[in-house]
């Protein structure tokens, strides 16, 4: 290095110094209270363990080996949580694009139906369960009234209380929540496509029908996809909702097993730790292979700003 | 044939308008009646409003309790969670930082990380730190896990903030931190709302984390709090219906007064849910 560049050079790397420090407090808190725990859960994915500080032993992949040869309660959850996932997100998405397309073009009243439509994002998961629980209630509740007296009383459900359909009573929830948030984001991407698209099919002679077809849904794509992603995200890891609606020990906790409640049990009530990370292990693989498209996305819509 | 298509938007309009605010309304509404209104006549507007369940719901519901609690959390956890992720969001995106861009990708990477996947090491790291059945691990974790979503929306508006600007301040004798607290930090206010109001509907709203770390009733959360309702005071849903909406009364608020802010925030990508 010559004499010349020196002080430059000092000072480029004192500015770097300086940075670094700056990210330092964030980098510390995210370090060793988020990643080192993923770490740390492929390492208690490993061992036997009850939680204590004795009795803790290295059993390298007989977790996973039992969980994907033997444990009957593993497939069924998984099962649950690939319905759940498939009813919430057809629902969530179809709704959610039907309402973007009216709303996008600013109609008279978009900003209070928007306003409306977003009202459910805002509340918990237990303030929705406690709602919904009171909706569904087979003799008091308003989905049943609501049924009987449109004249299709044969539709009446105990909502929360069959096993053969909680699952998906639960899932409706999830879904009546969600849409406006989806819709949001549909109308966001339909707002990039270019009014002079519209036109020129129209000049070609095109429908409505065909300009859904051939401009609107490949121009929506980026959309389409990213709430694709986040939809399946967030109704793969449900929790909070299936525990507080149907509670565990409850009479059809059963029927409603995913694999998040099924690892805050395997965890917390039988104390099988190491077995229970595993399980936590599998739910994080599935999460992460679809958010590494998210995060592509999101990295891409970037180089536009 | 428009004005048709017209007319069923609207039809159609309407009536998911109604499927959202009926439940809403109904548990509003039920809130004012006493438990023979309710079963007599649950889907009308009270006929003589009662607030006794109010009453009820906040006195021995101890409402008060968790109102005071959630709003600690909620305070520390953000003030906290804004100090560390505006200075590093900073960092990471000056173009002269070597190392910006791949502390920027390590930050981003939690976007995608299930907070459920590292429930048992937390719950072991806090148990560690004997911080099991104290109000302190939810402000860790809340700092910790909304550090992603939070660098990744400020930086995407830190990086459309000309870098002249640091220079110019440069010239005019400030130091670096003084460039950000006085120059930079201003202009990002939006981001910065948009990034609070995010985390302050995912802190509010939390069921997970004082489910596992929260024992003792005098440091419970509202959400948490709320939840003994589940299952209990089946003959008495006025209550129930009163607590929930002493709950959502703020996060609704909050929602109406800033709706561009938490839209924006939808629109940059960010989940929560």
């Amino acid at each position: 290095m010559t004499k010349q560049s020196d002080g430059f050079q000092r000072s480029k790397s004192k500015r770097n110094i300086t940075l670094f420090l700056f990210t330092l407090p964030a980098l510390i808190v995210y370090t060793v209270f988020f990643v080192l725990p993923i770490l740390g859960d492929i390492y208690i994915s490993l061992l036997e363990w009850n939680g204590g500080l004795i009795d803790v032993k290295f059993v390298g992949l007989k977790n996973y080996i039992k969980m994907f040869t033997e444990d009957k309660a593993f497939y069924a959850a998984l099962l649950h949580n690939v319905m759940y996932t498939a009813f919430v997100v057809t629902i969530q998405l179809s709704m959610a694009l039907l309402f973007a397309l009216i709303l996008f073009r600013n109609i008279r009243g978009h900003n209070f139906f928007k306003t409306v439509y977003l009202l459910p994002v805002v509340l918990s998961s237990v303030t929705l369960a406690l709602i919904w629980s009171y909706m569904y209630d087979p003799l008091q509740g308003f989905v049943n009234y609501f049924l009987k007296s449109i004249g299709l009383g044969s539709f009446q459900q105990n909502w929360l209380g069959d096993k053969k359909i909680a699952l998906f009573s639960v899932g409706l929830i999830n879904a009546w929540q969600y849409i406006g948030y989806s819709m949001i984001i549909f109308i966001a991407g339909l707002l990039t496509i270019p009014e002079s698209l519209y036109e020129a099919a129209e000049i070609d002679g095109a429908g409505m029908f065909s300009k859904f077809a051939n401009v609107t849904f490949p121009l929506l794509a980026p959309a389409t996809t990213m709430n694709i992603v986040l939809s399946t995200t967030g109704s793969f890891k449900v929790f909070e909702l299936i525990y507080v609606i149907t509670p565990p020990g409850g009479p059809i906790s059963d029927a409603t097993e995913v694999l998040a409640t099924l690892m805050y049990k395997v965890g917390f009530t039988y104390g099988e730790m190491g077995y229970s990370a595993a399980i936590s292990i599998i739910l994080l693989i599935v999460i992460m292979i679809i958010g590494f498209v998210q995060l592509k996305l999101l990295r891409s819509r970037e180089v536009k700003y | 044939m428009k004005k048709k298509l017209i007319v069923v938007q609207y039809i159609l309009l309407i009536i998911f308008a109604l499927v959202i605010l009926s439940p809403l309304a109904i548990v509003f509404f039920g809130a004012f009646k006493t438990p023979g209104e309710l079963a007599n006549n649950p889907y009308s507007i009270p006929k003589e409003p009662v607030f006794n369940n109010f009453h009820e719901a906040f006195i021995r519901g101890n409402m008060l309790v968790y109102f005071k609690n959630t709003i600690f959390v909620s305070t520390v956890s953000l003030a906290i969670l804004i100090a560390l992720s505006t200075i590093a969001s900073y960092a990471v995106t000056r173009p002269g930082f070597k190392l910006g861009n791949k502390l920027y990708m390590y930050f981003v990477f939690g976007i995608i990380i299930p907070a459920q996947s590292i429930m048992i090491p937390t719950y072991y790291m806090m148990s560690k730190l004997r911080l099991v059945n104290n109000i302190w691990s939810l402000v860790i974790v809340y700092v910790s896990s909304c550090m992603a979503m939070s660098v990744f929306i400020l930086s995407g508006f830190f990086r459309t903030i000309p870098s002249e600007l640091d220079d110019a301040a440069f010239i005019d004798g400030c130091s670096e931190f003084q460039a950000f607290i006085k120059v930079i930090l201003p202009l990002c206010k939006p981001a910065v709302t948009t990034v609070l109001i995010l985390n302050l509907l995912f802190i509010w709203n939390d069921f997970y984390n004082p489910l596992l770390f929260i024992r003792s009733e005098e440091i419970k959360t509202i959400v948490l709090g709320l939840s003994k309702y589940m299952g209990r005071y089946l003959t008495n849903y006025p209550i129930m219906f009163a607590a929930v909406v002493m709950a959502s009364v703020p996060v609704i608020v909050i929602f109406i007064v800033l709706q561009k802010q938490f839209v924006s925030g939808i629109t940059a990508g960010s989940v929560k849910g």
